[in-house]
């Protein structure tokens, strides 16, 4: 190979690629305006976007709370004796402040919570929950289009 | 819309030497249309694009050479290349564009004279042939002397002769 015909290769390429249409248009395409802009058009967008968030909100939602009651039951079948029923009953007294020694020592005995159980009942919960809601407020949202930008841009 | 239709017949003129520049570095047809995609988006977006006096080609050039570097560093086309070195496709790989904008033939001869070379060979070879560039356009583009540019160009070709050679008996 010499020096031209790497030229007549570049060459090649450049032309094949200017004549295109497919590269246009894939090229324009991301910097054309929307093809409706009129309010109606806007409006129609939004409660779009607005139906779908709500959707995967309650989808996220309902998972939370499935999440949430499994985690208390599975709290409960874990710890079933906490707090001790002990400690309610000398509690349920009116004015009763002194506890008994041993109930004292029933009450030091705190449950232990594993990582995994932590996040059963606390985070997987909370985190779709805290899903749902950034889902519903990141997705109803209008962006300026490019046509709008183009037009200030002339107007200055 | 007028000015929209001004873009558009800029994006045709120069289209061809934004795509060739990128897929001389990238070397797939993919990447590069990424690269056009997004140099002309920057250009869409620069105040002195549209101006008569504006050195467009120029601006282009620099453009398409630093999208086409950084979709080399980017992590998208890594895992891309993962993918499609392990036999597995691209969701949103086209393969119709690869037909489509360059001739087959053409680029696999481009990508076969290409494939040898490291980046910044190519992209002197890039400049040179792609944007057709002179030695001094080359070397206040690179910020290098002459000479640095002749003897890279000089490699870069005896490196593409080299590799031809090897070729050639099979």
């Amino acid at each position: 190979m010499n020096e031209q015909n790497l030229q007549d290769l570049f060459r090649s390429a450049r032309q094949d690629a200017s004549a295109s249409k497919t590269l246009t248009d894939a090229v324009m395409h991301c910097v054309d305006p929307a093809p409706e802009t009129t309010p109606a058009a806007v409006l129609r967008a939004v409660a779009r976007n607005f139906v779908w968030a709500f959707a995967v909100l309650l989808v996220c939602a309902a998972i939370g709370s499935l999440l949430t009651q499994a985690a208390g039951e599975m709290s409960a079948a874990m710890h079933p004796d906490f707090p001790p029923a002990g400690l309610l009953s000398q509690r349920s007294g009116i004015g009763d402040v002194s506890l008994e020694p041993d109930v004292v020592a029933v009450f030091d005995m705190k449950p232990s919570f594993s990582f995994l159980e932590i996040l059963a009942r606390a985070v997987l919960p909370l985190s779709f929950h805290l899903l749902a809601a950034w889902f519903l407020l990141a997705t109803v949202g209008i962006s300026v289009s490019a046509n709008d930008r183009l037009e200030q841009r002339s107007a200055v | 819309m007028i000015l929209q239709d001004r873009f558009r017949s800029l994006v045709k003129e120069y289209q061809g030497l934004v795509y060739s520049i990128a897929f001389g570095i990238l070397l797939d047809a993919q990447d590069a249309l990424d690269a056009t995609q997004e140099t002309f988006t920057k250009a869409f977006e620069e105040p002195r694009f549209l101006d008569d006096g504006f050195n467009r080609k120029a601006w282009l050039v620099r453009v398409a050479r630093n999208q086409a570097f950084n979709a080399r560093r980017s992590l998208v086309r890594r895992l891309r290349s993962l993918m499609r070195y392990a036999g597995l496709s691209w969701a949103a790989e086209t393969t119709s564009v690869e037909e489509e904008i360059i001739r087959a033939e053409t680029r696999q001869e481009l990508t076969a004279v290409l494939e040898s070379l490291d980046d910044d060979e190519r992209e002197i070879i890039g400049l040179r042939f792609a944007a057709e560039l002179s030695y001094e356009e080359i070397a206040a583009e690179l910020g290098i002397k002459i000479g640095t540019v002749m003897s890279r160009l000089s490699r870069a070709k005896r490196k593409i002769g080299m590799a031809l050679e090897e070729v050639e008996p099979s």
